[in-house]
Parts: structure tokens; C-alpha cells; sequence
């Protein structure tokens, strides 16, 4: 596997680490490479490219991480590039991935295993969902000692409103102008509650910081300098609980949305038909059951059992289908006018954002 | 017939695909339509210009084609796009309207369909077009237009099939009852006149009827060509037989007044021989005739005379006094079917008979009248007359008065011209001969 850092704040930063180039020696030059760009935690995909690996010694994984707006900027403005060099793109933010696949970027083939992955998590024979990831809210254990579970949002807005002394500066949620999946989440929950510009000016008052990925967050919930996340992936939220019991992950019980990464190969593609079978492999039993086991995702195959099965039945899960109704936020004035009235209420009280370098 | 029917379902099928496509279009348009009508509702005037806040559902209405791709544009009239892609095409002339202007073209990799529609806006002191421009990839139209289109051919399709098998099994049904008359016509015996044996449907029995009857008149036909024969023979063997007497005797006299006698007497034998053949080959002719040439349509009393001109010439030499009268007008023209020929053998037969077996001087009176829808040729002679019990014997071919043939002959000629044959008795005490023709209609000509 090779694998490419690629930073937002330092573009030109790229570390390449030719890990299997050393193992392979002067065969890995007669051996094809696949470049996914995607935006998911190196960590997180890992265990499963290296099961594909080996599983097809022949193919060689170029593993380049992006947040997920900037992945999606990038992919826009090579749009006629025929010399971009990506042969899968994954994503977290279906709207993005829509929005990318509705330009016509999208080669449309029919992976052997598609019949596993629901319809809501799939689209044209070209955009293919492959995990399950609830948004959840993660708080510090400590903290929450003696607190009632709120049941709504509605409830976890009045939480937040009763308890300033607690929650003052200690909420992180996206900053959404900048994390794709973020800004995902909140046009979500603006469709799904029309209570939800009241939540975002309750966070406001509370002085939320805003952060741009979910493991920025989890990391400050874990030392207790957050107590509450709101909106983080489930998937790497349940991931870092398990390493850390300061963490805790709660899904309310009103709604929770759910989203599934999703991944397609450009038609600009050199390698297509090994780009095929990495997303064969992504959606098939084997490669599932690789995400379940050893990685932080959650895959979307029901039949696997995965850390969040048990919780299942407690949770409401809105499940965000793909389709062009996701363009509706994405249109440019309508952004722009979401994003004025989120920032209008979470600045209110000169909440900051706080930049990080960490990706999604 | 199969090319006819090919083009016949062509067409059709051409017209269910754009019957089929049009209704593809109706039903996705209305989705077009619907989503513009949203987002044009949500147009306003800001202090910075025209805007528009696109509603989540117009976007959630046209993803209800599920695979197709969406653009769309909202721009001013000028052209100054307020939101989605700048570059999208444009129909040739387009002037902002509130009517809906539909189009297809190539766009993206894809057939899409745009829809543009205006909607003039108006406010604080601001007061212009703006128009929406939604574009669909024409999957789910085309789709939607092939099932019909798929369905309405097989369906077409199942009919014609069934439709074909009804007209097979109703032609098999209607022609089996003549596969039963063929199978039945094949396999008989030339001598087997038997009607055909079969109950026959409605459609046939006329058929069959005719059949039956065609084999009854040729059963009568061969009936009598071989009755005649056999007479011919035996008339012929007879007369030569004779013949041969006489010649015999008269060779063994040795008195010459008596071999003259006997030769006399073979001479006359001769004659009577030859006459016998000839009535026999006129009447093989009429028979032959009536079987063959059809009737023409002339006038009885032209006839008459024509052919009696010709007969008189024959019998000069006898001491005989014909006439020939009509009580028509003298300018009325009657028309009867008639076969010339036949009339004159007729006539000649009966001419023949009335000096054959009359006594010098012979009167032969013709007479031609009319009555009611009928026509009568009357022939009279002064011979001895035949009495009234004989009349439907000597009719036949060689009755007992040994009057030959010649009666037999008018016979034929009478049931040729399908006029009644009635014998009687004429004023002068000899016999009457009188055919009742049909007359026909149409008189001057």
C-alpha cells in the first residue's frame, strides 16, 4: 500500500510511504496501481486494503487522504482533466458524491455484489454506498455523571440551555463551512426538524466551538476539555469509545441520521477494471465482514454483525437516500443563505472556529 | 400477404413508440413542471437584485425518476445566471415567457430533456424576467416509453397470434367437409354414379348438391350414348343384314326379271340404310350440340324460312305442296333462344317423315303463332297421323312403328329449346306437330 497525507493547510505536504513497494521489491513496478482518493481516516481503511492486497497481489492500492470539500473541489476542477490520476473516489458526504456523479463523472458498471447494498445506498450503477454510519453525539462520561439522557433534540436543546456552567465552551460540533460532511449533517437535520436553527443558537450561546472533523472532536471530549460532540460519525465515534472508556456515544431517539460512504470510479480512470474490483471487494460478504473486524467502519451489509447491531433496534435511524434531492443544498445561493443563518446563530456569542489539520 | 402484414405491424408499432413516448413526456414533464412552478414561487426581489431560494422539494419532485441526472439554471433575462450551471444550452430565440418551452438535446454524454420557464417578477422598484431552466437525462422517459412500447407489441403481438389460429382452425373447419368429398371423388370407381355420402354443412351443401347432380347428368349422359350406341348397332347390323339378303338372293336368280327385282329391292334397302345413318348422325348431332353450343337469340319465323328453303330443294322430286304462314304482323318481331341448326334438323326430320310414310301428293303446312309469352311452330301434313295412345312412344329412338328416328330427332331438338313437344292431329287428317317456344324478352333490335 501506498499512502499520501495530503493536508488542506499544507497542500504540497505529501508523504509517501512505499510500504509493500519494499516488501515486492522490483516486482511492484510490473504490478498496476489504483489510486483512491477518498475521504475517510487513513487508519480507518487500512486493515481492508491490505486484505484486498493480498488478496490481488497484482494490484497496487495509492492511498491519497482529503477532507471531504476539498475532494470534492479537487475531483470538480479536474473535472476534463484526463490526466487525473484517481480510479476510486469515496466520500462520507453523499451530497457531494451526488453532486460530483450528476456532472457525469461517475463510470457506470454493476459491482457482482450489488444486490447486498440496500437501494437508498445507491444510485444510476455508478454510486455505490458501502458503510452505515449514524451520527451520533459523544459526551464525557465524567462529566454526564448524574445528567438524564435527553430523549429529542428538542430535549438536548433545553439540556444545553439549563446547564450553561457545564456546557459553556465545552460543545464542538462541525464548523460546516469547511467539512463537507459537516455541513452534511446540519442541511439534514434542517430537513428533518424545524426546531434545529433553535439547537444551532442554543449552541451559539453556549459558546460551541466548531471543529473540522470528528476526530478533533473525540480527541477533546476523551481529556474532558469538551464534554459533549454533536453531529460525529458514529462509526469513529464508537471506534474511539472502545479505546477509551471516558468516551460515550449516544444516539437520541427522535431521529438520527444516517449516511453511508459511498464510492464511484471516475471515467477518467486508467485502471477501471482493477478500480471495479476494489469496490467489488468493498461491497462483497469477505470485504464486509473486513470492515466489521478490523476496521473503524461500520459496513452496510445487515447480515454482518458489527459493533452498532446491538444498538439497532434503540435507534431511529433516518436512513439519507442518494438521489438528486441532495443537490438541493448544495445549490450555490441557497448555501450561501444556509450558511449566513447557521453562522449568524452560532457565532452569536463569538463562538470560533479552530482550524485543525486533521482530516475528517 | 406476409410483407403486407409486416408493414401493417410496422406501422403500428411506429405508432405505439410515439404514442408511447409522448405520454413518457406528458407524465416526466409534469415533474419538470412542477419543479419550476416550485422554485419560481420562491423567486424574490432582495435589495441586492432578484433571488431565488430553491425549495428542497422541487429537487426531491424530479429525483423521483430515480436514475437521472439533473441541471438546472435560474437566470434573469439578460442572461445573468443567478444560481446552477452557467453553461447550459439554450433553445434558438428564446424570450422569457410564463409558458412552459420544452426541448431535447445532447448534453453532458446524455439525451436530456430541458424545460425553461419564466415568470416576471416585480418589487421595489425592480421589475424583470426571470426564468428557470430545468434539464432531466431522458432515462426513466425512456424507459417508461420502452414497457409500454414492449408491452403494447406483445400484446399486439398475442392477438394477431390468436386472431391467426382462430382464421386456421376456421378455415380447417370450413374445408373439411371438402377434404371428406375429395377423399371421396379420389377413390371411386368410374363406374360408381352413387351420390356423394356426406352430411355436409350449410357453407358446402350447395356444393354437394351440385356435385350429385353434375354426376346424375353425366350418369344420364353415358346412359344414353351408350342406349344410342347399342340402337345404332343393332339398327345398323339390322339394315346391312338385310341388305345382304337381298344381294344374296339376287345373285343365286337365274330369271333376270327376278334378279332385277331383288336388286330393286336391295337398292331401296340401301336407301333406307343410308337414310337410318343419317338421321342417327343428326340426331348424335343434335345431342352433341345441345351438350356444346350455346343458344342464340333470334327471330323463329327467319329461322323457319331460312331452313325451309334449304329442306324444299332436297324434295323437288316428290310431288309435295308446302307453305309457310305467321299470323304475326308483318313488322312484329318475336325472339326465341334458338339453335339454327337444330330447328332445321327438325324440320327436315318431320318434312322427311310426312313424305316417307305419306301418300302422293304430299301437303306440308307451316305455321308460326304467337300467344301470351309463347311462341308455337305448328308443322301439318296430310300423311296417316299417329294415334292418340302412341303419342309418347313414338317419341322414343326406334319405337315399334319403326318411324326411325325421326321423332326421337324433334324430341331432342324440343327438350334443346326447352319448348313443349305436343303431337296431334292436323286438319287434313294427318299428324300435327307443335313446339311451344319460351319467348324472350327485349323484342325490337
Amino acid at each position: 500500500m501506498t499512502v499520501f497525507f495530503r493536508r488542506f493547510s499544507c497542500v504540497c505536504a505529501q508523504v509517501a510511504v512505499l510500504v509493500l513497494a519494499m516488501l515486492w521489491g522490483t516486482q511492484a513496478f510490473a504490478r498496476v496501481q489504483v489510486h483512491v482518493w477518498s475521504a475517510t481516516d487513513t487508519s480507518a481503511v487500512e486493515p481492508f486494503i491490505n486484505v484486498f492486497e493480498t488478496k490481488y497481489p497484482d494490484i497496487d492500492v495509492v492511498y491519497r487522504e482529503f477532507n471531504t470539500s476539498e475532494l470534492y473541489q479537487v475531483v470538480m476542477y479536474n473535472i476534463d482533466n484526463p490526466k487525473m490520476e484517481a480510479d476510486v473516489i469515496i466520500s462520507p458526504a453523499m451530497d457531494l458524491e451526488v453532486k460530483l456523479v450528476n456532472e457525469g463523472l461517475a463510470y457506470r458498471f454493476e459491482p457482482e455484489n450489488v444486490d447486498a447494498i440496500p437501494s437508498w445506498a445507491q444510485w444510476r450503477n455508478e454510486l455505490y454506498g458501502f458503510s452505515f454510519e449514524p451520527a451520533a453525539l459523544v459526551y464525557n462520561k465524567q462529566a454526564f455523571e448524574g445528567l438524564e439522557s435527553p430523549v429529542s433534540h428538542t430535549d438536548l436543546s433545553n439540556m444545553v440551555r439549563d446547564n450553561p456552567e457545564l456546557f459553556s465552551g465545552k460543545i464542538g460540533t462541525y464548523d460546516i463551512r469547511q467539512s463537507g460532511i459537516g455541513y452534511f449533517f446540519a442541511t439534514q437535520d434542517a430537513i428533518q426538524n424545524n426546531q434545529t436553527s433553535r439547537l444551532t443558537e442554543t449552541f451559539g450561546r453556549a459558546g460551541a466551538k466548531l471543529f473540522c472533523c470528528s476526530s478533533e472532536i473525540l480527541d477533546r471530549v476523551a481529556t474532558g476539555e469538551l464534554v459533549l460532540g454533536y453531529n460525529v460519525i458514529g462509526s469513529y465515534a464508537m471506534a474511539a469509545a472502545r479505546e477509551n472508556p471516558d468516551i460515550g456515544v449516544y444516539f437520541l431517539r427522535d431521529y438520527t441520521i444516517t449516511m453511508s460512504r459511498t464510492a464511484f470510479v471516475p471515467k477518467t480512470s486508467k485502471a477501471k477494471y482493477q478500480a471495479q474490483l476494489f469496490i467489488d471487494f468493498l461491497l462483497s460478504r469477505e470485504g464486509q465482514q473486513v470492515l466489521a473486524n478490523n476496521s473503524a467502519l461500520i459496513p452496510i451489509n445487515q447480515n454482518v454483525e458489527t459493533v452498532l447491531t446491538p444498538h439497532l433496534e434503540d435507534i431511529p435511524v433516518f436512513r439519507v437516500k442518494l438521489g438528486i434531492g441532495l443537490l438541493g443544498f448544495q445549490d450555490e445561493l441557497k448555501k450561501k443563505s444556509f450558511l449566513e443563518d447557521w453562522e449568524s446563530s452560532i457565532l452569536w456569542s463569538g463562538g470560533t472556529a479552530s482550524p485543525s489539520p486533521q482530516p475528517d | 400477404m406476409a410483407v403486407g402484414f409486416a408493414i401493417i405491424l410496422v406501422s403500428i408499432a411506429v405508432g405505439i413508440w410515439s404514442y408511447a413516448r409522448d405520454a413518457a413526456n406528458h407524465s416526466y414533464d409534469r415533474l419538470l413542471s412542477g419543479a419550476a412552478f416550485a422554485i419560481l414561487e420562491r423567486t424574490l426581489v432582495t435589495p441586492t437584485g432578484p433571488s431565488v431560494e430553491i425549495p428542497y422539494s422541487a429537487l426531491e419532485l424530479i429525483g423521483l425518476a430515480e436514475s437521472d441526472r439533473v441541471f438546472y439554471r435560474i437566470f434573469t433575462a439578460n442572461g445573468k445566471t443567478l444560481t446552477g450551471s452557467g453553461n447550459l444550452p439554450q433553445p434558438e430565440q428564446y424570450k422569457p415567457t410564463d409558458q412552459p418551452v420544452f426541448f431535447d438535446t445532447h448534453y453532458s454524454g446524455e439525451d436530456v430533456r430541458f424545460l425553461l420557464q419564466g415568470r416576471f417578477l416585480a418589487g421595489a422598484g425592480y421589475g424583470d424576467w426571470v426564468v428557470v431552466q430545468i434539464g432531466q437525462t431522458r432515462i426513466a422517459r425512456d424507459a417508461f416509453a420502452r414497457e409500454m412500447m414492449i408491452n403494447a407489441i406483445a400484446l399486439l403481438l398475442l392477438v394477431t397470434a390468436i386472431g391467426l389460429g382462430f382464421v386456421w382452425f376456421g378455415i380447417n373447419r370450413a374445408l373439411s367437409p371438402l377434404i371428406g368429398i375429395e377423399r371421396q371423388l379420389r377413390y371411386r370407381e368410374p363406374t360408381d354414379f352413387s351420390p356423394i355420402q356426406i352430411t355436409p354443412p350449410r357453407e358446402v351443401a350447395s356444393l354437394t348438391r351440385s356435385i350429385n347432380g353434375l354426376i346424375l347428368r353425366h350418369k344420364k349422359s353415358l346412359d344414353n350414348a351408350q342406349a344410342f350406341i347399342a340402337d345404332v348397332a343393332h339398327q345398323t347390323r339390322t339394315s346391312l343384314g338385310a341388305l345382304q339378303g337381298l344381294l344374296e338372293s339376287a345373285s343365286r336368280q337365274s330369271d333376270a326379271d327376278q334378279q332385277q327385282a331383288r336388286i330393286k329391292q336391295a337398292e331401296e334397302q340401301a336407301q333406307r340404310t343410308i337414310r337410318l345413318t343419317n338421321q342417327l348422325l343428326s340426331h348424335a348431332m343434335i345431342i352433341h350440340r345441345a351438350d356444346n353450343t350455346p343458344l342464340a337469340r333470334k327471330v323463329l319465323i327467319d329461322v323457319v324460312r331460312t331452313a325451309f328453303g334449304d329442306i324444299i330443294r332436297d324434295y323437288l322430286k316428290y310431288d309435295t305442296e308446302f307453305s309457310i304462314e305467321s299470323d304475326l304482323a308483318p313488322d312484329e318481331q318475336v325472339f326465341v333462344m334458338l339453335d339454327e341448326i337444330g330447328i332445321r334438323e327438325a324440320l327436315r326430320n318431320l318434312v322427311d317423315n310426312a313424305i316417307k310414310h305419306g301418300k302422293a301428293p304430299h301437303k306440308i303446312d307451316i305455321l308460326v303463332r304467337k300467344s301470351d309469352e309463347k311462341c308455337h311452330l305448328i308443322v301439318d301434313d296430310n300423311g296417316p297421323g299417329i294415334d292418340v295412345g302412341k303419342h309418347a312412344s313414338v317419341l322414343e329412338r326406334f319405337s315399334s312403328l319403326s318411324t326411325g328416328l325421326g321423332l326421337a330427332i324433334v324430341n331432342a331438338v324440343a327438350e334443346r329449346h326447352h319448348a313443349e313437344l305436343i303431337l296431334g292431329q292436323s286438319p287434313a287428317g294427318g299428324l300435327r306437330v307443335e313446339m311451344v317456344f319460351p319467348v324472350v324478352e327485349g323484342g325490337q333490335e
